[in-house]
C-alpha cells in the first residue's frame, strides 16, 4: 500500500425546499406560516412548490416571495394535495422538504418507507397527526416559527471516515476540530467530533486499498456518504532532526542495547532506562512522544498518527499494527530502542 | 408498440401517457386498456392538468374517495377495488379523454367481450408483458400483473361501456365489494346512485 492524499469539502448546512397546500380556505394561515419559515431560513430555502405540481417557483428575497406568492398562489388553489409529483421531482435533493398543509396529502401511504419521506418535515395545521403509521416528522404549526425551527434541525451527531485497508497518517481540518482514531475489528476509523454546522474542508494522508469514504450521521435519517479528491500532497515532508550531540552516545547505547553511565548521576544504568532515578529525564531535547531514531537523526510522530513501515505501521502512540490477510492486526506496543526496519529503531519517550 | 406471441396469434403493446398498457390483439382495429383506469392514473392526469372549473379540485376528489377509499398502489393484497377509480360520471370524463388523444375512448361492449374473451390467454403472457413493463411503464404497473390484478374483467368492477350513446355497464364487481354471481359479458344498466362507487371505466385507442 502506497501513502496517497485525499481532500474533503463537506457542507454540513443543508439545502431546505418549502411545499405548500394549495387549499383556499386556508390560504391566509399557510402564507403566515411560510412567511415565518421563509425569513428564519434565507438562504437555505429559496424554493416553492404547491402540493399537486411538480412546477417549482424561485424568490432570492423575502421581498420576492410576498410580492409573488398570492400569483404562485392562484395559478395553483384548489389542486388535488398530491405529493408525488414533489417528491419524485426531488428524489436526488441531498436537503429537506417542509410541506405545510391542513391536512395529510391523498397518496401519503405510497411513499411509506421511502427515504423522501424520512427527509420531509410535515406542518400541519390541525391538531390531528397525519399519520400513525407512517412515523412522519410533524410538527403543529399553532407551536409557532420556533417549535418548527426546532424540528427542521438535523444536527450531525458523528462525522467519520473509513474504508477498505485504512489507517490514517496526517490530517488538518479547518475549522480545527477535535479528532479522534479508533481501531475496532481491525478497522481503523478517523472520527471528527463536534463538527462545527457550517461544514469542514478536511485534507488527509493515508494508507488504504482504495480511497477512503467520509461519513455523516444527522439525528434524522439515513447516513451520508461522501467520496473526497485525490490531491497532490498537502504535507510537508516530516522532518528528521539531529540527535543531540550530548545524548547521542546514549541513543548509541540504546540501539546495541549495552549499559550506559548516567550524564546526570555518573552510575551505569541498563539501555532502557529513560528517567534517572536520582535525577530527571535523560534524553533531555527529545520530544515526548513514539521516536523513530537512525545513528543520527530522529523524526518525532507528534503531528501525524502513523507511520508506514514495511507491511505494518507504527503509531505516535508506540503501537504496532501488521498488515495481514487483507487486515490491520495489533501486534505490541514498540519496546524501547526495538529495530523495526533497516537502520531505524522506534523509541516511545514517554515522561 | 411492442409485439408479443400469444398462442392465438401476436399482439401488441403500448403505453399510453400515464405509463399504463393498452392491448391490441391481431385483428382488433383498436387497443384496450389492460387495468380499468386506477386512481393512481387518474392522479398522473390532475397532476398535469390542474382543476378544470369545479371538476379536478382537492374537493372534488376527495368527495370521491369518500365512496371508494384510497389506497397504495403497493398494497394490492387486500379490497383491490381500492386501486381503481369509481364514482365519476362518464360527461365528467370529456377532459381525461382529451388528456389522453383524440383517438381516446370508452370501449363498446363488444370490445369490451373481446379483451374478456382473449384474457386467459392474456395471462399466459404474463411474463413477457412484465419484461416490457420493467422498461416503459408507471411504478404500479409491473407490481400489479405479478399480483394477477389484470385484466379484471372476470372480476372487478362494474365498467361503463358506450354504444350509440347509449351509456351502461358491463363486468361483475368483486364479491367482497357486491355479492353478486352476474355473468361478467351482460351489459346492464345500474343504478348509478346505488352502484357508483364500484363502477369505473377503461379506455379504447382507436387504430388509424
Amino acid at each position: 500500500m502506497q501513502e496517497r492524499n485525499i481532500f474533503f469539502d463537506v457542507s454540513l448546512s443543508f439545502p431546505i425546499k418549502l411545499v405548500i397546500e394549495p387549499r383556499e380556505e386556508a390560504w391566509a394561515s399557510l402564507y403566515k406560516v411560510a412567511d415565518g419559515l421563509i425569513r428564519c431560513l434565507f438562504g437555505r430555502l429559496m424554493t416553492l412548490y404547491f402540493l399537486g405540481n411538480s412546477k417549482s417557483y424561485s424568490f432570492t428575497t423575502l421581498n420576492d416571495f410576498r410580492e409573488n406568492a398570492p400569483f404562485w398562489f392562484s395559478k395553483n388553489k384548489n389542486r388535488v394535495s398530491l405529493i408525488r409529483p414533489i417528491l419524485e421531482e426531488n428524489r436526488n435533493f441531498k436537503g429537506m422538504l417542509i410541506v405545510i398543509s391542513s391536512q395529510p396529502p391523498v397518496d401519503l401511504d405510497d411513499w411509506k418507507d421511502t427515504d423522501i419521506i424520512k427527509k420531509t418535515l410535515f406542518v400541519r395545521l390541525s391538531k390531528e397527526p397525519f399519520s400513525d403509521e407512517l412515523e412522519l416528522n410533524e410538527v403543529d404549526a399553532e407551536l409557532g416559527t420556533n417549535q418548527i425551527m426546532n424540528a427542521i434541525g438535523n444536527p450531525v451527531t458523528r462525522i467519520f471516515i473509513q474504508g477498505k485497508g485504512f489507517v490514517p497518517i496526517r490530517w488538518e481540518i479547518d475549522p480545527k476540530t477535535e479528532t479522534n482514531v479508533f481501531y475496532t475489528d481491525s478497522l481503523f476509523k478517523l472520527t471528527i467530533s463536534n463538527p462545527p454546522q457550517g461544514g469542514i474542508e478536511l485534507h488527509l494522508k493515508y494508507l488504504a486499498q482504495e480511497p477512503p469514504l467520509l461519513f455523516i450521521e444527522r439525528e434524522k435519517g439515513q447516513t451520508e456518504c461522501i467520496s473526497g479528491e485525490e490531491e497532490q500532497s498537502y504535507f510537508d515532508e516530516p522532518e528528521w532532526k539531529e540527535i543531540p550531540k550530548k545524548i547521542r552516545k546514549i541513543v548509541e547505547a540504546g540501539i546495541s542495547r549495552k549499559d550506559f553511565t548516567c550524564p546526570q548521576c555518573g552510575s551505569l544504568h541498563t539501555y532502557n532506562t529513560l528517567i534517572c532515578p536520582q535525577k530527571d529525564l535523560i534524553l533531555r531535547g527529545l520530544p515526548a512522544t513514539c521516536l523513530l531514531l537512525t545513528k543520527e537523526k530522529y523524526l518525532s510522530l507528534s503531528d501525524q498518527y502513523a507511520y508506514p513501515l514495511k507491511d505494518s505501521i507504527i503509531t505516535k502512540y508506540g503501537e504496532i499494527y501488521k498488515w495481514k490477510n487483507k487486515k490491520w492486526k495489533y501486534i505490541k506496543e514498540v519496546e524501547p530502542y526495538e529495530k523495526v526496519n533497516n537502520g531505524l529503531w522506534a523509541l516511545l519517550h514517554r515522561i | 408498440m411492442k409485439r408479443l406471441i400469444m398462442d392465438s396469434g401476436h399482439c401488441y403493446i403500448e403505453f399510453d401517457r400515464t405509463g399504463f398498457p393498452l392491448i391490441r390483439k391481431k385483428g382488433w382495429n383498436y387497443s384496450i386498456s389492460l387495468f380499468p383506469i386506477s386512481k393512481y392514473q387518474f392522479e398522473s392526469f390532475m397532476i398535469e392538468k390542474g382543476p378544470r372549473g369545479g371538476l379536478y379540485t382537492d374537493d372534488w376528489y376527495r368527495e370521491l374517495l369518500k365512496l371508494n377509499p384510497r389506497r397504495s398502489w403497493k398494497d394490492c393484497d387486500t379490497n383491490p377495488w381500492e386501486l381503481f377509480l369509481t364514482g365519476v360520471k362518464y360527461k365528467d370524463l370529456r377532459y381525461f379523454f382529451k388528456f389522453m388523444g383524440r383517438d381516446f375512448r370508452l370501449p363498446t361492449p363488444s370490445e369490451w367481450k373481446e379483451l374478456h374473451k382473449a384474457s386467459k390467454e392474456i395471462k399466459q403472457i404474463k411474463a413477457n408483458i412484465i419484461k416490457l413493463c420493467k422498461e416503459k411503464a408507471a411504478p404500479p404497473v409491473s407490481h400489479w400483473i405479478e399480483n394477477d390484478l389484470f385484466p379484471l374483467t372476470d372480476e372487478g368492477l362494474f365498467e361503463i361501456v358506450i354504444e350509440n350513446n347509449n351509456v351502461c355497464c358491463i363486468g361483475k364487481p368483486y364479491y367482497k365489494l357486491f355479492s353478486n354471481l352476474y355473468n361478467p359479458t351482460s351489459v346492464r344498466e345500474v343504478n348509478w346512485k346505488v352502484c357508483k362507487n364500484m363502477i369505473g371505466f377503461r379506455i379504447v385507442k382507436s387504430s388509424k
